[in-house]
């Protein structure tokens, strides 16, 4: 089961501060989207409209056609999980299981059993005696066996060791491609991820500068190499992110379309084209007074 | 483990009972071993004055349930809330499941309560003592303690939920606001069978049982209308406790 996401002009305030300002998106169901953006864009404050944890300040936003704030028939199909979790710190593993296992329609008990087993939880442990590393995979089992059609990861794999992370990503991509539904996955481990997801969000000072395929957005950046003053000539016109240069050498990175005609021209001039990492992309496009525009 | 059918609102209660029984279990172990050992104490080592007798330590140490009541009234909000809404449970049914295991509380600790009375009075009997206790209304009684009992639950409710969802300024003043209800309706039960208990003289115009039964059960109401409203809209917070 797959539930498609509508977000229109959705603002969210905390007082007089704007968190989240006029976003507006759709999110297909069955895909796997990364949401991006610096501390403070707005990230959680967004997941936490959509997982019901706040109702937005204005706009509106429908899960599977419907509003999702204090509506069970939605709120029963999403699992919103986050690094510190949820979970009562007197509670053991187990309880929490427990809990899960219990308020969660499509929860998968044999899955569930098998996470246990991959992260090694203790289930006898109370959650206040975890390290912050099984913490989070506790937390990832639980998004995990949820089975929910929206599952939302707000930086919850944090705290896992890199094989634990390596891991996850593993097990999500292999229970998507068994049971597609709609992941949503905010993180700043951005290189590690940025492989599984099918389309990106950035988030920058509460507004959304893109939602693009992957793909395309990795298209759209590319890496100019050569002589400082060939570089200097050939940027103009072009929507450059960064510069960096090392004697006489320099090095660009542009967002946009360079079109084959001037990918030709690079070439005849000796210059080096190079792909850009989505990490690097997301750095510059986030750079105070970068634009993707 | 997976009940898809039964409703949410009772799986929340089932869920919270199962957190909270051993910690009611636990309060009235300790609770009786206390009450046995003063026992144990006055009549052994001391000199027991005929006021003593007439009130029972019971009668001195209902308060005593009330107040654990209070507290986790106060604790339900804090500690669970953000876990059962994480997993897809509302607001809605977050407030009826825990007002319902919060009444169940409430009847086991009434009914212990009540029954408390007539065993106290055995034991003086049995010990010696000179206490009576004539036909205790313990139906009327036990109803009385489990309208009380579930007030000073809810009360707790408004203080961590007042705490929950406003800062400190206001969560402070809904602190005093909460015990307006619970003091109405101990002066309003103060009237009825539990004075019949404890044995001392009250001369406030007297209510009929029915009627206290209202008062006290439209201020619970009212209390339960309170929790609901600061919770409906509420945003969830990062854990707590």
């Amino acid at each position: 089961m797959t539930l498609s996401i509508e977000v229109k002009d959705v603002t969210v305030r905390y007082g007089k501060t704007t968190a989240v300002d006029r976003i507006s998106f759709h999110l297909e169901g069955g895909k796997i989207y990364g949401l991006l953006g610096r501390n403070g864009s707005g990230k959680t404050s967004l997941l936490s409209v959509l997982a019901s944890f706040q109702p937005q300040a204005e706009g509106e936003v429908r899960i599977g056609g419907e509003a999702p704030f204090e509506n069970a028939a939605v709120t029963s199909q999403v699992c919103f999980i986050q690094e510190n979790g949820h979970l009562s710190d007197g509670y053991s593993v187990k309880d929490g299981l427990k809990l899960a296992a219990l308020c969660m329609p499509y929860w998968d008990s044999p899955y569930a059993d098998r996470l246990i087993e991959l992260f090694g939880l203790p289930l006898k442990k109370r959650i206040s005696e975890l390290s912050r590393g099984m913490k989070s995979a506790l937390g990832v089992t639980i998004g995990l066996a949820s089975r929910a059609p929206v599952t939302i990861f707000d930086e919850a794999y944090l705290g896992m060791d890199a094989p634990s992370r390596y891991a996850f990503y593993e097990e999500l991509l292999k229970d998507y491609m068994e049971q597609p539904r709609t992941f949503i996955l905010s993180t700043h481990l951005i290189e590690e991820v940025s492989n599984l997801f099918e389309e990106v969000l950035i988030l920058d000072q509460g507004k959304l500068l893109l939602h693009k395929e992957t793909e395309l957005l990795r298209e759209h950046g590319v890496s100019v190499t050569g002589p400082a003053a060939k570089i200097d000539e050939f940027k103009l016109g072009l929507n450059v992110l960064g510069e960096q240069q090392l004697g006489g050498i320099k090095s660009i990175t542009a967002y946009g379309e360079l079109g084959p005609e001037r990918a030709s021209r690079a070439r005849a001039e000796g210059l080096e084209l190079g792909p850009v990492p989505l990490q690097d992309l997301f750095v510059h496009l986030t750079k105070r007074g970068g634009s993707a525009s | 483990m997976n009940t898809p059918n039964k409703h949410s609102a009772l799986k929340v209660a089932g869920s919270l009972w199962s957190s909270y029984r051993m910690t009611l279990i636990w309060f009235w172990a300790i609770f009786v071993v206390v009450f046995l050992g003063i026992n144990f104490l006055l009549l052994h080592l001391g000199e027991v004055d005929s006021d003593m007798w007439s009130e029972g330590i019971w009668a001195g140490s209902v308060y005593s349930p009330k107040i654990f009541l209070f507290v986790i009234g106060i604790l339900v909000t804090p500690i669970s809330l953000a876990s059962y809404v994480s997993f897809g449970i509302t607001r809605k049914h977050f407030v009826w499941g825990s007002t319902l295991m919060l009444a169940g509380l409430s009847l086991v600790c009434a009914i212990l309560t009540a029954a408390g009375f007539p065993i106290e009075r055995l034991i003086y009997d049995m010990t010696g003592g000179s206490g009576s206790l004539n036909q205790p209304p313990l139906l009327e009684s036990s109803l009385e303690f489990f309208v009380l009992c579930f007030g000073y639950c809810l009360a707790g409710c408004m203080i961590g939920n007042g705490f929950y969802r406003h800062d400190w300024r206001i969560g402070t003043i809904i602190c005093l606001l909460a015990l307006l209800p619970i003091i109405l309706m101990e002066a309003i039960v103060e009237s009825g069978s539990l004075i019949r208990f404890m044995s001392y003289s009250f001369h406030s115009p007297s209510l009929a049982p029915w009627l206290e039964l209202i008062l006290t059960l439209a201020i619970a109401a009212m209390m339960l209308a309170l929790n609901f409203s600061m919770l409906r809209k509420v945003t969830i917070r990062r854990k707590l406790v």
